[in-house]
């Protein structure tokens, strides 16, 4: 594997042997409009079914703090960073960076466990191939993604929203790995530890169902469409230290999940969304019996703040240093547009 | 704690927009438990440049963008303990002071950062320029590791630049205790080659009365062997120390703490006579008695009466009475002829004499024949004069007590000491290669503000031209700011210890970072900043305690001891006949006393003193001293003559009364 350092000098290499005949992308303060409305959100939109398991009906219950100490230990985030680079013709031609990282808590402070690997990252160029010069590329050992699109060309719109999923979808697919891998290992190690996961785990579950690991959403349209609106108004009157009842979520092709709405900060201070989280488990009957404990957990986390991230209603702190680690390691917006102005 | 392996990075240089690196500073981060801190020397070792630098300033971050945040997430609660903690960081900043290759100058490389080991300290400070000229000042402390720091002598004492100036508060250990550190080391450490000497006042308590003796077994901690082991230096007190002081009221016992009978063998008098004063009158006198018309005779009595040692009187001035000529060599015959000089004026019905008006020289008059009463221990009317050795001797200190004096005193002791080393300085006479002189109060004798004075002038000569001349200046002051700039600016080695902050408010240390001006104001004792021409920043380094006894140890150790009056003759006397009899003595002094209804101990120890300044064979000491002693003259009333006419003179009933005035009342 190439690593992004070595990427970008064979980059700045083939860029400034062809920069005759490519064309240069607009700048990355320019494409960031274009870039975020071709992103779709990696949330779940489509919930085939969402069935209360708990109780009988969705109803609030207060978390109380738990004495068994904090067994969230692993927190796992990916990041992606990504622009046009270039135009070959009219075809644009996304670089692309992608990381994900296990952060873990030991004497609370975070840190990589230098026991087995935390951090990966990749990146390469993405573009329909067949209409750029791919084996220039090859030969100078740039990573290639195809976008795999037929003739005639899309339009442009189209193809850039091509990319930008199939980007959003490595970085799942890199977090997923990385995921299964220290799940692995947690187990080898017969550890009692749990792994936080950015986001929804249904597809990590359909992958590894009985891992110890739980998901932290923060954003949860497609499920907050499947409520119906008497468990809406039992969500969004969710206090502060609060939990719902646990629901079965269950999506088309993916594995069902146990999850349920946790109000981390007092919503009085914002909107109805303000401090509400949605955990993700795996289906597991004798998770019902974990749920009080995980949400205590999860409540002790609302301190230190994720600030400044808009997001630290939502944010645990431990994600938030994920991030920052990640964005530490990839390549800065000055690399990536010195890089760009060589065309 | 224990510094880390030299081989393993404490951080990594930093440059960014906001804070770039330049040519003479560079940031570098580091955990917060990393040994580092202000004064530690570091080194980045990049692939093409290594760069050493000394941190000068130090930040603490973690990732909160205000405080408001850690607030609201404890909920106002300090004691709240939260699951994970922020990382925290240290970002410093160090000042360059070496990079190799030398040329180009450039920023430091992003690379890591070290902490610097001995070698490394050497390269840094480029010790490694003047190893075998080096003079340990102090140790560099990593961790547990001491590194030396060395002066380079031809920097400190000359030829290339010269003279040391330390700044301190006082009482701190800082100020004395480095001096004597220093001389010490440069005693041991100087080549054998060159010779150098040591010249102190003792101008407080017991400081440095002692400093020939070891000092109590269990005075020197282990951490001040550790650096006298470091620096190469052995802990030992100063093997040859000559003690000077003057005589007390009484004029045989000398005023000083070192009286002990077992310490008197190398306490030697100072005393002067008139021509060793003559030139300090601006010390000795008021400034209000120094006007432009007073100093024009003062120069005239010396240069026409003083110096030639007689004075011719004109034939008209013999027909007014005068002699044909006066011997003029102490204050006695100086006292005799300005009388006859007031003699001869006023027969002129008081008109100037040689131009000088007969105010001024009745002025000058009452001034001079006070001065062997106001400086009664120092200055005697016979002439006896008990000095510093002609030349001085190598690897020897030189102690000047002036601890139990007058302000007044110690003024004329020391600007005329220092005055004579100038002297001798021009004249190549000070019998060493290097003289070194300490000179405390720096900021008394060498004001920033104020008239030019004599000593003022003396001290800039010195500390212009005195580097190639053998002369250095060790001088110490508790505010650098108050002291003539050029004095202070003319001193190649600097040395800051505890200073307060309203001093470091100072222009004067604008030089010095923030954090640097803060790390002075709570230096420990024993540590002090070094600025020294070899290095291109300075460097905090702490000395072990000099290794003499204490004053306070010794006073207890040896307590003063005063003599009887006649015990002091007859010691006194025994210089020059070691066979003298203590009896013969006493019967001497007693003879005297009852011959003159009692002792005046004015009147014998003028006569010793005399036959201290004759020096007669040892076998006639005591004969001198008896024809020397003057006999009572039994007192008669005489009738006054019939036809005497003049103004009734009757001084206790005048309100300006002087009975040092011959002419008062008149």
């Amino acid at each position: 594997m190439v690593s992004p350092t070595t990427t970008l000098q064979r980059l700045r290499l083939y860029l400034r042997q062809n920069q005759s005949r490519l064309r240069a992308a607009p700048t990355q303060a320019e494409q960031l409009d274009m870039l975020a409305q071709a992103q779709q959100s990696p949330d779940d939109y489509s919930v085939a079914s969402l069935r209360v398991v708990e109780h009988a009906e969705m109803r609030a219950v207060p978390v109380c703090p738990v004495p068994q100490p904090n067994a969230l230990k692993h927190f796992l985030d990916g990041i992606q960073r990504q622009r046009i680079l270039y135009y070959d013709g009219v075809v644009p031609v996304f670089y692309a960076y992608l990381s994900a990282v296990v952060r873990s808590r030991v004497d609370r402070k975070m840190c990589c466990l230098p026991q087995t690997a935390s951090l990966m990252q990749r990146d390469a160029l993405y573009a329909p191939l067949r209409y750029v010069d791919a084996q220039g590329l090859r030969q100078q050992g740039i990573p290639l993604r195809d976008l795999e699109v037929g003739e005639p060309l899309p339009p442009h719109p189209a193809l850039i929203q091509l990319a930008a999923n199939r980007i959003s979808n490595d970085r799942e697919i890199l977090e997923r790995e990385l995921a299964e891998r220290w799940i692995d290992w947690l187990s080898e190690q017969s550890s009692e530890d749990w792994l936080v996961v950015d986001g929804a785990i249904a597809e990590l579950v359909r992958i590894i169902p009985s891992a110890k690991v739980i998901g932290l959403a923060k954003t949860s349209v497609g499920v907050e469409r499947a409520l119906s609106p008497e468990q809406m108004r039992v969500v969004y009157g969710l206090r502060k230290a609060e939990r719902s009842s646990v629901f079965a979520v269950a999506r088309p092709g993916q594995a069902t999940v146990y999850s349920w709405f946790l109000r981390l900060h007092d919503p009085t201070k914002g909107s109805l969304l303000y401090g509400l989280l949605r955990v993700e488990t795996p289906v597991d009957e004798g998770i019902l019996s974990h749920v009080d404990t995980l949400s205590a957990w999860i409540l002790e986390d609302r301190v230190p703040l994720a600030v400044p991230d808009t997001r630290y209603d939502r944010l645990l702190y431990p994600m938030r240093d994920c991030e920052q680690y990640l964005r530490a390691h990839a390549p800065s917006v000055a690399q990536l547009e010195a890089l760009a102005q060589l065309v | 704690m224990e510094a880390p392996a030299n081989d393993k990075p404490i951080g990594r240089v930093v440059g960014t927009e906001r804070k770039p690196n330049t040519a003479f500073t560079f940031n570098f981060w580091c955990n917060p438990d990393a040994p580092v801190g202000i004064g530690t020397i570091v080194v980045v070792r990049g692939e093409a440049r290594t760069v050493w630098g000394v941190v000068t300033e130090g930040f603490g971050y973690n990732d909160l963008e205000t405080p408001i945040y850690d607030y609201i997430g404890s909920d106002g609660v300090a004691e709240a303990e939260t699951p994970t903690l922020r990382p925290e960081m240290r970002l410093y900043v160090a000042s360059v002071l070496r990079q190799q290759p030398e040329e180009p100058v450039q920023p430091a490389p992003i690379a890591p950062v070290y902490l610097a080991d001995e070698q490394e300290v050497r390269m840094a400070l480029r010790m490694d320029a003047f190893d075998a000229r080096g003079i340990p000042i102090g140790v560099y402390r990593n961790g547990e590791r001491l590194s030396p720091i060395l002066l380079d002598s031809r920097f400190l004492l000359g030829p290339e630049a010269g003279h040391l100036n330390v700044t301190g508060t006082s009482g701190l250990a800082a100020k004395t205790s480095a001096i004597m550190f220093l001389i010490q080391a440069t005693f041991q450490k100087l080549s054998a080659d060159e010779t150098v000497a040591a010249l102190l006042f003792n101008v407080k308590g017991a400081d440095l009365m002692f400093i020939d003796l070891p000092p109590e077994p269990d005075f020197l901690s282990d951490e001040d062997r550790r650096m006298y082991d470091a620096l190469g230096v052995e802990p030992k007190p100063f093997d040859k120390v000559e003690y000077y002081a003057p005589f007390k009221q009484d004029r045989v016992n000398l005023n000083t703490l070192r009286t002990h009978p077992d310490l008197r063998y190398n306490v030697h008098p100072l005393h002067w006579g008139l021509k060793e004063v003559l030139d300090y009158t601006e010390v000795m006198l008021n400034r209000d008695d120094i006007d432009v018309k007073a100093d024009a005779f003062l120069q005239f009595i010396k240069q026409r009466v003083v110096d030639p040692g007689k004075f011719e009187f004109d034939k008209e001035e013999q027909d007014a009475g005068a002699p044909p000529f006066m011997t003029v060599s102490n204050f006695s015959e100086l006292t005799r002829w300005l009388d006859t000089v007031l003699r001869v004026a006023e027969k002129r019905g008081r008109e100037a004499w040689r131009s000088h008006a007969y105010p001024t020289i009745r002025k000058v008059h009452n001034r001079l024949s006070n001065l062997t009463t106001r400086y009664r221990g120092l200055v005697g009317e016979s002439g006896y004069v008990s000095d510093l050795p002609d030349r001085f001797e190598d690897r020897t200190v030189y102690v000047i007590d002036v601890s139990q004096l007058e302000q007044e005193e110690q003024d004329l002791i020391i600007t005329r000491v220092i005055a004579e080393l100038r002297k001798r300085m021009e004249s190549h006479n000070l019998g060493v290669d290097h003289l070194i002189v300490v000179v405390d109060e720096l900021n008394k004798y060498a004001p920033s503000f104020g008239k030019e004075t004599y000593m003022l002038r003396t001290l800039l000569d010195i500390t212009e031209r005195g580097r190639y001349l053998g002369l250095v200046l060790f001088g110490a002051q508790q505010f650098r700011s108050q002291v003539e700039r050029r004095v202070a600016g003319n001193c190649a080695t600097s040395l800051y210890g505890r200073i307060e902050m309203e001093e470091l408010a100072q222009p004067g240390y604008s030089v010095f970072g923030q954090a640097v001006k803060e790390k002075l104001a709570a230096c420990e004792p024993g540590e002090v900043l070094v600025r020294h021409p070899h290095f291109t920043q300075p460097v905090f380094v702490r000395f072990p305690r000099p290794c003499f006894l204490r004053g306070s140890d010794g006073i207890r150790r040896y307590p003063p001891q005063e003599k009887p009056f006649d015990v002091a003759v007859w010691e006194t006397l025994r210089q020059l006949d070691p066979q003298l009899d203590y009896t013969a003595v006493k019967a001497v002094i007693d003879d005297h006393a009852a011959q003159s209804n009692g002792m005046d101990e004015n009147r014998v120890s003028e006569a010793m003193h005399r036959v201290l300044l004759e020096r007669p064979e040892p076998s006639r000491v005591l004969e001198r001293f008896r024809a020397l002693l003057p006999r009572m003259v039994t007192a008669s009333v005489l009738r006054s003559p019939s036809g005497l006419t003049g103004p009734s003179f009757n001084p206790a009933t005048t309100d300006d009364y002087d009975p040092d005035d011959p002419f008062a009342g008149l």
